[in-house]
């Protein structure tokens, strides 16, 4: 069953408190816009889980201890099928997005270890899709690695001309995290259908702000990217092709990933899936989160020197990819951290070398730009007047560091 | 221990004496090729020593702290002083240093120390 909660009456109860280093906006409220990270958790996904903390029973044991805590399992996978719109047994818990990506893409290749074979990814996925993929192709796949354009999306006619009759699996994210562009997922996975190969969506940005469309094939969400808790997740599996799985002892997940469920999680998405699907049949929420996210991207592209990554169309809404010509973005990010707003740097900076994201590189930027790069990302919590402060900070931010080193270089 | 002290976040997100003198008595540039940090110190002498100070930087946040830091601690110090200055001088100076931050203490001492060659055989000691 949906919750009736809306957004309107969740915010207030969530108020992202300032961290000790946000001086400047002690003792109010932080603006948090780093939803691609991760979410709040929803007053109601709270009131579940701390009401699911009175079942304790193991899911697997046959008393009603353990019957209590499997009927709570059952609710969450009815609610997480009805966000997915495929059939319960379809849905996998897991431990998030990283573990789905893994299972699949692991998983297809353990399982076509003795006769080989081949697989697709494109240039812009996460770590967790890539590096699964890199794990596989040392096991003696082979790989493609499609390239993306300006906007940075798979072409499907790309796609179509890389598949091979031992291509084993395609996988291609349906919304990028740091860009949240958009890619043509109807025409990819049919591409993938129509040569017989499985397709394996990384939905892990898109759960709870899109309808996601694949019918067949896996999909993988994560539940604190849309309010729920961190730790648990779920691959749906919608074909019958062979997947090895990795978690081995009971036959939990219908034998597909062994372990005692995380019970209070999986409860927690399923509250987060039932806010969600309410929100995705809201007509006002959908034409909101537009509002708010478009207030955002011309409020940053006002900004003296800024460039925006995210493509103006086929994208989410809620994230927006700025670069800032001649400034790093790792300290962009420290400062704005400092005054109460959270973003993120589209650069992975690891001490005092920041590197160019490699989305970004992938899009055609140069190492600059994409040094350049901060992620703004909204979610349904998000105001028109946080949105608003943050840009003005943010202008503030831009202008304060042009000053403080206008003149290097020329000394 | 926190990414950034107190002292830092304070320059950083208020800086002080950002610029740079016209007609310095003494300046000093100095880059950091692997982290790419950048600091141009200018200073004006009164009686042997630093009366005024001007800095402009490029880096990380942690580098901007530490050179608005810098510009104001020189003030009072002559080319000896800012010669006996070291990393450890600088760590504490700003609070301490995480772990990845300590390019910002030597691109610190690295301009101090220039600074006091620049006073002793440049302009600053004409």
């Amino acid at each position: 069953m949906h919750s009736q909660t809306t957004c309107e009456q969740e915010k207030g109860v969530n108020d992202v408190t300032c961290p000790p280093t946000a001086r400047g906006r002690e003792p109010g409220r932080a603006l948090y816009f780093d939803n691609n990270a991760t979410t709040p958790i929803l007053p109601s996904v709270r009131a579940a889980m701390c009401e699911a903390m009175e079942t304790f029973g193991n899911p697997s044991s046959v008393h009603f201890c353990g019957e209590a805590a499997a009927g709570l399992i059952d609710r969450a996978r009815v609610s997480t099928a009805a966000l997915l719109r495929c059939d319960p047994e379809q849905v996998v818990f897991n431990s998030g997005g990283s573990e789905g990506a893994s299972s699949v893409i692991v998983g297809t290749g353990l399982a076509h270890l003795r006769d080989g074979g081949h697989g697709i990814t494109s240039a812009v996925e996460h770590p967790a899709v890539l590096r699964a993929c890199g794990f596989v192709r040392e096991l003696g796949f082979e790989l493609s690695v499609l390239p993306v354009d300006g906007a940075g999306r798979v072409d499907p006619g790309t796609l179509q001309k890389a598949l091979r009759p031992d291509t084993r699996l395609v996988s291609i994210m349906h919304a990028n995290n740091e860009t949240g562009a958009l890619q043509p997922l109807d025409a990819l996975s049919r591409a993938a259908r129509e040569a017989g190969v499985p397709f394996h969506c990384d939905a892990v940005q898109t759960a709870g702000k899109e309808r996601i469309g694949l019918v067949e094939g896996f999909l993988t969400i994560s539940a604190h990217k849309f309010h729920g808790p961190k730790g648990v997740g779920v691959t749906t599996v919608r074909t019958d092709a062979p997947l090895q799985k990795l978690v081995f002892g009971g036959d939990q997940e219908h034998d597909r990933r062994a372990g005692t469920e995380n019970v209070l999680g999986i409860v927690g998405l399923g509250a987060a899936a039932d806010a969600a699907s309410v929100r995705l049949d809201d007509p006002k929420e959908q034409i909101r989160r537009g509002e708010i996210g478009g207030r955002l991207r011309a409020g940053l592209a006002s900004i003296d020197g800024a460039v925006v990554n995210s493509p103006a169309e086929g994208c989410l809404p809620e994230t927006v990819n700025v670069s800032f010509e001649g400034l790093r973005a790792d300290t962009i990010v420290d400062v704005l951290s400092a005054r109460g707003v959270a973003a993120s740097s589209g650069s992975a900076c690891h001490s005092a070398h920041p590197e160019p994201s490699h989305v970004l590189l992938a899009m055609g930027l140069s190492a600059e730009r994409a040094l350049g790069a901060v992620r703004f990302s909204c979610s349904c919590l998000t105001t028109r007047d946080e949105v608003d402060e943050a840009v003005a900070i943010s202008g503030e931010t831009v202008r304060q560091l042009h000053a403080m080193w206008r003149s290097v270089g020329t000394a | 221990m926190a990414r950034f002290s107190d002292e830092i976040v304070e320059h950083f997100t208020h800086p002080k004496n950002v610029g740079e003198l016209p007609e310095p008595d003494a300046d000093a540039s100095v880059v950091d090729p692997v982290c790419g940090g950048q600091v141009h110190l200018t200073v004006r002498m009164g009686d042997g020593r630093i009366c005024e100070a001007r800095f402009v930087a490029y880096g990380c946040a942690a580098a901007l702290g530490t050179a608005s830091i810098v510009a104001e601690w020189v003030v009072g110090m002559g080319p000896e002083d800012l010669a006996s200055l070291d990393e450890a001088a600088v760590t504490q100076r700003v609070g301490g240093l995480a772990p990845g931050q300590s390019h910002c203490a030597r691109l610190a001492m690295e301009v101090l120390h220039a600074l006091a060659d620049d006073l002793r055989t440049g302009k600053g000691s004409e």
